[in-house]
């Protein structure tokens, strides 16, 4: 049997909140959290603000780190004890990417692994205003050692792909919004990544625009079947006229967001909404 | 290169264009600094070494003795260029500030009878007459020395009757057997005038019934407790002072004149006798060169100084700069780009603008100096500096490249490593 493409076993996030070295609180985001993705998947994780739905992609990604981070000193509850250190975050459990244990991942392994293995959209394009849309895409494809010639050619090929070919030499400052998406999304694909992750990428769209880009979504999940973890407050547009759901499925991550340690729950549903 | 690209782009056109000018400002003022002050210590350097024999050995001795201790010392030493014997003596002369005019004289019989002694008879004749302007005895250090091929032990080149051939300081009369003064040569201006006419009236000389004329005096700056000091011939400075078989003075110059202090210490072992005297001009000099080490020392803390202050800026630039893109760099690293890259970018940066900066600077400097030197000749050659030119080598301008170079890379490594530092979800969540 094929092993899923993402697989998040136990994982456990706690941030401490500290103020002027004191502990005044622990938030706990993920409590032994399991999530898998199977390959060609297009998975929505959904979730009320703060549940923690871009830090699961941010973890996937790599982007985060999966175990301590950001230690600091704080003062002790008792007033005989020293100094202790705290992580500002903590965290564990093992989460694999194609195969591979994202948290062994360090310096420019992980940063190989990241431009050859994922391609990342965000809901604010996350573009370089200096550079114009052909080479924003086009960036990725240097980063992994290709030269600017074939780069710039893939880069105006997946242009052209999305119709944007007349905008190539344009800075994104003078893009509408849906087009800068559509160059991120450009800029995701351009190293042919086996998986894509869109945190919220119609959150700041008009909504004529949200449609195109979850169209676009699906069909580049059909059409070169790449796997696709998108994390999105837009249910609705994930379901067509006939109310039919038109991702594989949605994965929900509910909880409480105040200071607590309550077991937050995982329930992968196909009709949340029903 | 794509991190060359980035560079241009992540670094604000602004303070890549500040950054530049400021490092061709601190090359050039760098390499002016450098060489005007080069130009200063080796023609300060030049002058106290030509100024002095490079060891002079000291004690009164007769003229057969002198002969064979130079012997001695050219039979046990090979460094020696040459040696001669000389004569120091203070003594008080006469010195006139004169105007030179022609004066009508008559012969009679052997005595030339000039204006108002003249009694009409008698071929008529032209001399210099001098309307005298002002007067003064002075004390005055006299050196008689002696000619090797025409050679001095001292490095001077020109008498101050204007003559370039040092053999006129042992001729006393010219081809027509008249009377000639001595080729003086004087290290200190008479009445602090660079030019001008003086007369000499020497005590010991009178009987050679010679007055003596000057056309010119080289002016050295006073030295505080020393005499001007007047070079004649060793004869003529016997004579003088009647020590007609008197020698007080070995001079020396050696092969390597910074070898001067080993070779002294050579011959006071050779002669091992504490009667003689024996010392050398960077012994003499030592309050100078001990000045120059102060001002050596003076320009390095400026031009230190120059380096930190351009230091701190690059690095604060820097470190802001890479405040500002805190985004871009998490962007960058969410693209997968690796840590070693993006410390490249910053290393780059600051590369091309210290490539840039020190290259226009060193042209700049390099011109600079040569225009400096050009405005203040006047100056530097009142200062004693003769001929002054930039002395900038290849090496100098090298090193100042390097150094520059070496300190923009090093300014760059924190501001560089904070950025590898940054963590992309924190710098995408700005």
């Amino acid at each position: 049997m094929e092993q899923p493409i993402i697989n998040v076993t136990n994982l456990n996030r706690t941030y401490n909140l500290i103020e002027g070295k004191q502990l005044v609180s622990r938030q706990q985001i993920f409590d032994n959290l399991n999530f898998t993705v199977e390959r060609g998947e297009f998975v929505a994780v959904v979730g009320p603000s703060g549940c923690g739905k871009s830090t699961l992609l941010n973890i996937i990604g790599s982007l985060d780190s999966v175990g301590n981070k950001n230690y600091v000193k704080i003062l002790p509850s008792q007033e005989n004890d020293r100094e202790v250190r705290i992580p500002e975050t903590e965290g564990e459990g093992s989460v694999f990417v194609n195969d591979q244990d994202i948290s062994l991942l360090k310096g420019a392994k992980k940063a190989t692994f990241i431009n050859q293995n994922i391609g990342f959209i965000f809901q604010f394009h996350h573009l370089i205003p200096e550079l114009t849309a052909l080479q924003n895409i086009a960036l990725p494809m240097q980063i992994r050692g290709q030269s600017k010639k074939n780069a710039f050619q893939k880069a105006l090929s997946l242009l052209k792909e999305m119709d944007m070919e007349h905008h190539a030499n344009r800075k994104p400052d003078i893009l509408s919004g849906g087009e800068k998406q559509r160059v991120a999304i450009a800029r995701a694909l351009i190293n042919s990544p086996e998986i894509l992750l869109a945190d919220e990428p119609t959150g700041s769209l008009h909504p004529q625009f949200k449609k195109d880009i979850i169209k676009l979504f699906i069909r580049l999940n059909q059409e070169k079947e790449i796997t696709i973890v998108m994390v999105t407050h837009d249910v609705d547009s994930l379901y067509n006229k006939q109310k039919d759901l038109m991702i594989t499925r949605l994965f929900s991550l509910t909880g409480s967001r105040v200071d607590s340690v309550t077991c937050l729950e995982a329930d992968e549903s196909s009709n949340i909404l029903a | 290169m794509l991190e060359l690209t980035l560079s241009k782009y992540l670094i604000k056109r602004i303070y890549s264009i500040l950054l530049t000018i400021g490092a061709i400002i601190g090359v050039a003022s760098l390499i002016i600094i450098l060489s005007l002050f080069y130009n200063y210590y080796l023609s300060s350097e030049k002058v106290f070494m030509g100024i002095h024999p490079h060891i002079e050995i000291h004690k009164n001795m007769t003229a057969q003795d002198s002969l064979k201790l130079i012997a001695r010392i050219q039979n046990n030493i090979d460094e020696i260029v040459n040696i001669q014997p000389a004569l120091y003596v203070k003594m008080r002369a006469e010195v006139s500030e004169v105007s030179r005019t022609k004066a009508f004289c008559i012969q009679q019989d052997d005595t030339m009878r000039c204006h108002s002694l003249t009694d009409g008879a008698g071929d008529l004749h032209t001399r210099y007459g001098f309307h005298i302007k002002k007067k003064q005895v002075t004390e005055i250090l006299l050196k008689g020395i002696c000619l090797d091929n025409g050679k001095a032990v001292m490095d001077f080149q020109k008498l101050i009757n204007g003559g370039t051939n040092l053999n006129r300081i042992e001729q006393y009369e010219d081809t027509n057997h008249n009377p000639l003064p001595p080729g003086f040569y004087l290290e200190q201006g008479l009445f602090n005038a660079l030019s001008g006419f003086f007369l000499i009236h020497f005590k010991g000389l009178e009987t050679r019934k010679k007055q003596y004329w000057l056309n010119g005096s080289l002016d050295m700056g006073t030295k505080k407790g020393q005499y001007p000091l007047m070079i004649m011939s060793l004869a003529s400075a016997q004579y003088a002072t009647n020590n007609k078989d008197l020698i007080n003075t070995i001079e020396i110059r050696v092969k390597q004149p910074y070898k001067a202090n080993y070779v002294s210490q050579k011959i006071r072992v050779l002669l091992n006798d504490n009667s003689f005297q024996v010392e050398n001009w960077i012994e003499k000099e030592k309050a100078s060169f001990t000045f120059l080490t102060i001002i050596k020392w003076m320009i390095f803390a400026i031009i230190f100084s120059i380096s930190i202050v351009a230091a701190i800026s690059i690095f604060s630039t820097l470190y802001l700069t890479v405040l500002e893109n805190r985004k871009k760099i998490a962007i960058l690293k969410a693209l997968g780009m690796k840590n070693a890259s993006i410390y490249i970018i910053f290393l780059l940066k600051t590369l091309t603008i210290g490539l840039t900066g020190t290259t226009f600077g060193c042209l700049l400097g390099y011109s600079g100096s040569h225009g400096f030197i050009y405005l203040f000749k006047e100056s530097l050659e009142k200062l004693g500096i003769e001929n002054p030119q930039p002395h900038l080598s290849i090496e100098d301008i090298c090193i100042v490249a390097a150094l520059t170079i070496g300190l923009f890379l090093l300014t760059a490594i924190i501001p560089a490593r904070n950025a590898v530092k940054i963590e992309p979800i924190e710098g995408l969540n700005q």
